[in-house]
């Protein structure tokens, strides 16, 4: 198990690494270069632009760069300051990632919590009205842009009931109604979207048990069907559910920045989107690495996780 | 119409009319997409502007249609872009395998990672906003999804004792790839594509909700939320939310259709009925 956990960490770091060029490239692809496209709108002069370029590290060769900020992601400080506010990116990062890391386990847990039971619920009653009145509504959930989706309960929950989201976001500890109020929705927005997926597998997994030999067998031996389903359906299909949860969490990631800039929430998402507009490449950049390596990590877990509920996996190298 | 479901109709219909609306919007639009007029800000939709108007009085039917042009024109774009490069890396290394396929599929891996709109967001501010650099980041995130779908269905093909006569007649390699194992390959490629599409009008909606997408002159369906939902939302809605129905539709309608041809061709083909493609991740 160890040895496997140990493997699988391994293999990640060259992929994380990889990622970090990819964003570090993307953004050295800018025509010209990035001094000249930060001081596009205001007037400057030759001396101006060189200080900047120095005060950037532009002047350093490639591959001295990537290590300087590579670095920097390791030592805490994230690269640096804020263009816009000057403010420590890594004080950014303080401030936003757990507003964003806690609408991501409310989602989770929300869509867990509501589409094991409608995945076991619609596979028990396969082919039946249930079944498919289930089938249609994740269908639905999933197709439905997620921005549309929260501009429309935004404006329902204005019209309805005269109520907008609070302007100043409070923690959790702080002010429990106000956060309450403040992530309840799009925590909903975000499961809606993140949740279809779990109930498909939940669905596929338990008719596939249902369906095989060895729930056959056990029904031969006289067990009952509540036996079958309790003690060899559902926890297959739970791990099936944990895994397509891991897979999905990047889903999850693009969904917080649009729910976060719709309902204003001070989330990581929101932070990127704001970045961007301002034009603040340090702070695009390393958040995107932190988001990047984020969803990586939970892949990890997941993956981690799922040898540990499936021992199979640890033995055969199937999931290598 | 046998075993066409309704929905299916009802999504076909849906797309011609919006594509007509697209390609017809200078015949049919009412008004000029751009004509501002003070005394008629905020009209409610009535029997004159259908949609009514926006802030500035433009009237937000015809905006809509022309609206169409962009979203559509940026979501083909990305799709043909993404769809060229996918299934060419697809099928290649599903045909080669070994060493070369190791390492496309370790690319795909490490482009696959991005969660998509993170992946479009950095791409949008590295080239800066049009609607060139927008198709071209929803491209880069369609990219890996379409390049496994097609990998996966070209696996499917490369095994089939037919190639071995092609190349036994002394095919080459690109005849057999695109002559031979593409046209095997390509119904369920092409039902993803389809979907795609519709996960490409979304992006493009998203991308110009967040202000990173397509700028102001031109009128695309996501930058008609931005600015109805920022300015007037309580005021008159309408501005924000006839044009995200008409998204709305659209993106559902091209996904319904591409789950519908999903299942045909594989039915033709008598082969069991494969699990639904559903809509790309976002």
């Amino acid at each position: 198990m160890v040895r496997y956990m140990a493997r699988r960490v391994i293999v990640a770091i060259p992929t994380l690494i990889a990622m970090s060029l990819l964003v570090f490239a993307i953004m050295r692809v800018l025509p010209g270069d990035v001094s000249l496209a930060i001081l596009a709108d205001t007037p400057h002069t030759v001396e101006m632009r060189e200080a900047l370029r120095r005060e950037l590290g532009l002047e350093e060769p490639l591959p001295a760069q990537y290590a300087r900020w590579a670095g920097s992601m390791l030592d805490g400080s994230f690269g640096g300051r804020s263009l816009e506010t000057g403010e420590p990116i890594s004080a950014i990062l303080a401030e936003q990632l757990s507003v964003t890391l806690l609408l991501a386990v409310y989602a989770v847990v929300l869509s867990l919590a509501v589409a094991l039971p409608l995945g076991v619920a619609a596979g028990l009653h396969r082919g039946r009205a249930l079944d498919r009145a289930i089938e249609g509504a994740s269908r639905a959930a999933l197709s439905v842009p997620t921005v549309f989706a929260a501009l429309l309960v935004m404006w329902l929950l204005l019209r309805l009931f005269g109520w907008s989201p609070p302007i100043i976001y409070e923690g959790p500890a702080d002010d429990p109604a106000t956060h309450i109020q403040m992530v309840f929705w799009p925590a909903l927005l975000l499961a809606a979207a993140y949740g279809p997926h779990l109930v498909r597998v939940t669905r596929t997994r338990l008719i596939d048990v249902l369906d095989s030999d060895y729930a056959e067998s056990a029904r031969a031996r006289g067990l009952t069907e509540a036996h079958v389903v309790l003690r060899h359906a559902l926890p297959n299909a739970l791990v099936a559910a944990i895994t397509v949860a891991g897979v999905q969490l990047g889903a999850l990631v693009s969904g917080a920045i649009v729910v976060e800039t719709v309902f204003g929430l001070p989330g990581i998402g929101r932070g990127i989107v704001h970045a961007a507009l301002a034009r603040d490449y340090p702070v695009v950049q390393s958040i995107a690495t932190i988001l990047v390596a984020l969803v990586l990590a939970g892949n990890l877990a997941v993956d981690l996780l799922y040898s540990f509920l499936d021992p199979r996996v640890r033995y055969d190298g199937r999931r290598m | 119409m046998r075993g066409v479901g309704v929905g299916v109709v009802l999504a076909g219909v849906v797309l011609l009319v919006v594509a007509g609306g697209a390609l017809f919007a200078d015949l049919i639009a009412p008004f000029d997409p751009l004509e501002q007029a003070v005394d008629r800000r905020l009209l409610p939709p009535g029997r004159k502007h259908l949609f009514g108007t926006d802030g500035f009085g433009r009237d937000v039917l015809s905006r809509t249609l022309y609206g169409a042009r962009v979203s559509i024109a940026v979501a083909l774009a990305s799709v043909l872009v993404a769809g060229g490069a996918g299934v060419a890396l697809g099928l290649t290394s599903a045909y080669a395998g070994g060493r070369y396929d190791l390492m496309v599929q370790r690319g795909i891996d490490v482009l696959h990672g991005f969660p998509f709109l993170v992946m479009a967001l950095i791409v949008v501010v590295a080239l800066s906003p049009s609607p060139a650099a927008t198709a071209a980041a929803i491209a880069l995130s369609l990219l890996p999804l379409v390049a496994r779908v097609a990998r996966g269905a070209a696996l499917s093909v490369v095994e089939e004792e037919y190639l071995l006569a092609v190349r036994a007649t002394g095919a080459g390699a690109a005849r057999t790839v695109f002559r031979h194992v593409l046209p095997a390959a390509g119904p369920p490629i092409a039902a993803y594509l389809a979907a795609c599409l519709g996960t490409a009008v979304g992006a493009e909606a998203t991308l110009s909700y967040l202000g990173l997408g397509v700028p102001p002159p031109y009128a695309s369906w996501g930058r008609m939320l931005r600015e109805g939902s920022r300015a007037y939302f309580d005021a008159a809605p309408w501005v924000t939310l006839l044009p995200g129905l008409v998204l709305c539709a659209t993106v559902v309608s091209l996904i319904v259709v591409g789950d519908r041809l999903g299942r045909r061709r594989y039915r033709a083909c008598g082969e069991r009925r494969p699990q639904r493609v559903g809509r790309p991740r976002q």
